[in-house]
C-alpha cells in the first residue's frame, strides 16, 4: 500500500508541480522540431506538432488525474445516499428504487458517455459530473446490502428505542460501520474512472485537443506510431498504467488492512 | 400501587403476502415499579413479538391491530408517535439476546454507554466521560476507568451484556425490558448478571418485564409469571401460587423438561412436537395436538378462563382445580 501511495504522489507532484521546474508550454508549435526522439533537449521527445511531450505529459495528468478523482467523490456521494435512503426506507420504496439501480447498471458506460458527449460540451468539468453521475450504482448498492445486514442489529434497534432518529442513525452507527468499505470503493473508483477516461480521451471523447491529457496523447500517438516515434504511445502508456496500479495497489492495502481489523 | 406498564388485549397481526393472520393475541398483564414479570414459553410462542410491540420495534409487515399499551398512564396507541417515542425512550430500557451483537463494533465502549443520555441531552466531552464511568460502575465492570476508550471486541460476553444495561439504565427509566439477557452466558455469569439486575431493580425501584424460556430463572428472580403459548396467555400468576399449584399442561410440561442434576437418570424429557404456526390457528386450545391430557371439548371450543386474579388458566382439563 506504500508504495502504491508512494507511486501515486509522484504521479501527482510530476502533474501539479512538474510545470514549475519544466516551464515550456505544451502548446508551444515548433515547426522544426516535430518528431524529435527523446533527448537530452527534449527529454521525452516531441509530437507532429514540435510540442515537448515531458510538459504535454505533465499538463495531460492534470485532467487525467483530477478528473478521475473528483468524479471518484461525486461517485462515491451519490451511491452512499442513494443506498442509504434505499437501505432505510420501506420495503416497497426500497425495492422500487433497487429496480431503477438495475435500469441503470443495464445501460453501459461508454454508449451513454458517447451520448452525453453528443449533446453537451466536453470540458473537464462536465467530464467531471458526467463520470460522477455514471459509475455510483455499484457502490449504492453495496451500501444498501450494507445497510440492511446492519440495520437489525440489537444496537440499533436499541437505539432506536432509545428515541433516536434515522438520520442519528445513518450518521453514528451505520456510516462508521461501512467506513472501510466504501474508501475501499471510491480508491478503486479512483482507477476505474482514470482508465475510462483515458478511453474515451483515445476515442475522442474525453479532453478535447489541444488540451492534453493521457488519454488522448495515447490516442495521438498511437495514429503517429507508424512512423517510428514510439515515444508517443510509450510515456503515456506508462503513466496510465503506473496510476492505475498506484490506486489498485491502494485499494487492495486498505482492503487487507481494514478487513484484518 | 400505580402501574409502570399495562397492556390490553394486545392482539399483532402479520401481513404476508396480501394475507393477515395473527400472532399474538388477547395479552393482558400488568406491570408495577420494583415487581419482575416473566414472560415464559417456547421459541416462536410471541414472547419477543410482546416485547417489540411494547418497544415499537416490529418487524416490517407486523401491526398492532387491538388493544392497548399503557405507560405511564398513557395508551401508547393514542399519543402521536413522535410523542410516544420520545415518551418510551425515556421510561423503558432495553438488553437484548446477543450481547456479542448488542454493542456498535467500532465505537469505544464509553461512547456507546452514554448514548441513549446524549440523543436526550447534548453533553460535553468530559461530562459524559465521568457519566459514562459512574454507569459502568454501577453495572460493576472492573477496573472501569482504564477501559472506557477500550473496543467492545476487548470485552467478554458477559461484560458487554453489562455494558448494554448500562446503557439501557442511563436514562434511569421506570421498565427494563429484557429479552433473554442470559441465554447467551455460562451459568455463573448468568447468575451474576441477574443477582446486579435485582439489585438495581431495589435501588431504582424499577419494573422489569423478563423474557425467558427458562423456568428456573423464574422461580428465583421473578414475582410474577405469564406463561404463552402459540401468541396466546395459556396461565399466568404470581410465582408462589403458579409454582405452587400449576394448572395448565403446557406450563406443566415446561416444568418437567428442565434436566435435573439429582434423583436416578432418565432420558430428557421433552414437549413432543412444535408450536402450531399462526396460520393453523384455530378456535379451539392450541395446544390440544401435543397436550397430554386433551379431551373432546379441546379442539372444538376456546379454553375457559379458570382461577382468580392471582393465579389463572385457560384450559379444558387442567393439572388442578383452581378456586374462582
Amino acid at each position: 500500500m506504500a508504495s502504491g501511495a508512494a507511486i501515486f504522489v509522484i504521479l501527482l507532484l510530476f502533474s501539479w508541480a512538474g510545470p514549475f521546474l519544466h516551464t515550456a508550454s505544451p502548446y508551444a508549435i515548433h515547426p522544426h522540431l516535430l518528431f524529435q526522439e527523446p533527448s537530452w533537449q527534449h527529454l521525452l521527445g516531441t509530437d507532429d506538432l514540435g510540442r515537448g511531450m515531458l510538459a504535454r505529459m505533465m499538463y495531460g495528468g492534470r485532467p487525467s488525474l483530477g478528473v478521475a478523482m473528483i468524479g471518484s467523490v461525486i461517485a462515491t456521494l451519490l451511491g452512499l445516499c442513494y443506498g442509504m435512503v434505499a437501505g432505510l426506507s420501506p420495503s416497497l420504496v426500497d425495492k422500487s428504487l433497487m429496480r431503477i439501480l438495475d435500469a441503470i447498471l443495464a445501460l453501459p458506460t461508454l454508449v451513454l458517455m458517447i451520448f452525453f458527449a453528443a449533446i453537451i460540451p466536453l470540458d473537464p468539468i462536465s467530464l467531471i459530473l458526467l463520470l460522477g453521475l455514471v459509475s455510483w450504482p455499484g457502490l449504492a448498492r453495496i451500501v444498501r446490502n450494507e445497510v440492511l445486514a446492519y440495520k437489525g442489529r440489537d444496537y440499533i434497534l436499541a437505539a432506536k428505542q432509545y428515541g433516536a432518529s434515522t438520520w442519528y442513525l445513518a450518521r453514528t452507527h451505520l456510516l462508521r460501520s461501512m467506513f472501510p468499505i466504501v474508501i475501499v470503493n471510491a480508491t478503486f473508483t479512483v482507477a476505474d474512472l482514470i482508465l475510462t477516461l483515458a478511453g474515451l480521451s483515445f476515442l475522442g471523447l474525453g479532453i478535447q485537443p489541444p488540451q492534453p491529457s493521457w488519454g488522448g496523447l495515447l490516442g495521438n500517438g498511437s495514429n503517429l506510431a507508424i512512423t517510428g516515434s514510439w515515444w508517443l504511445i510509450l510515456f503515456p502508456g506508462i503513466a496510465i498504467f503506473l496510476a492505475i496500479m498506484s490506486m489498485n495497489m491502494i485499494g487492495q492495502g486498505l482492503l487487507n488492512r481494514l478487513e484484518g481489523r | 400501587m400505580r402501574t409502570v406498564l399495562s397492556i390490553e388485549n394486545l392482539k399483532v397481526v402479520g401481513y404476508k403476502g396480501g394475507r393477515s393472520c395473527p400472532i399474538i393475541e388477547g395479552i393482558t398483564f400488568n406491570l408495577e415499579p420494583g415487581r419482575t414479570l416473566a414472560v415464559v414459553g417456547e421459541s416462536g410462542c410471541g414472547k419477543s413479538i410482546t416485547a417489540a410491540a411494547i418497544l415499537g420495534l416490529l418487524p416490517w409487515g407486523f401491526t398492532v391491530s387491538d388493544g392497548r399499551i399503557v405507560l405511564d398512564g398513557q395508551n401508547a396507541l393514542s399519543l402521536p408517535p413522535r410523542e410516544w417515542r420520545q415518551l418510551r425512550g425515556k421510561r423503558i430500557g432495553a438488553v437484548f439476546q446477543n450481547p456479542l451483537a448488542a454493542l456498535n463494533p467500532s465505537l469505544p465502549i464509553w461512547k456507546q454507554v452514554i448514548e441513549s443520555a446524549q440523543l436526550e441531552e447534548a453533553l460535553t466531552r468530559k461530562t459524559a466521560r465521568s457519566r459514562a464511568l459512574q454507569l459502568l460502575e454501577r453495572v460493576e465492570v472492573p477496573h472501569v476507568a482504564s477501559r472506557l476508550d477500550d473496543y467492545p471486541h476487548q470485552f467478554s460476553g458477559g461484560m458487554r451484556q453489562r455494558v448494554a444495561i448500562a446503557l439501557a439504565l442511563a436514562r434511569n427509566p421506570a421498565l427494563l425490558i429484557a429479552d433473554e439477557p442470559t441465554t447467551a452466558l455460562d451459568l455463573i455469569t448468568q447468575a451474576q448478571i441477574l443477582n446486579m439486575l435485582k439489585r438495581l431493580q431495589e435501588e431504582q425501584n424499577l419494573a422489569i418485564l423478563f423474557i425467558t424460556h427458562d423456568l428456573s430463572l423464574v422461580a428465583e428472580y421473578a414475582d410474577e409469571v405469564f406463561v404463552m403459548y402459540a401468541g396466546q396467555e395459556v396461565e399466568r400468576g404470581s410465582v408462589s401460587d403458579l409454582f405452587a399449584s400449576v394448572a395448565h399442561p403446557y406450563t406443566h410440561a415446561l416444568l418437567r423438561s428442565i434436566p435435573r442434576l439429582t434423583g436416578s437418570r432418565y432420558r430428557l424429557i421433552d414437549i413432543e412436537g412444535v408450536p402450531p404456526s399462526p396460520h393453523s390457528y384455530t378456535r379451539g386450545c392450541r395446544f390440544a395436538s401435543r397436550c397430554p391430557r386433551v379431551i373432546a371439548a379441546c379442539s372444538a371450543t376456546p379454553p375457559p378462563r379458570l382461577g382468580n386474579d392471582s393465579h389463572e388458566a385457560f384450559c379444558h382439563h387442567p393439572h388442578r382445580v383452581l378456586a374462582p
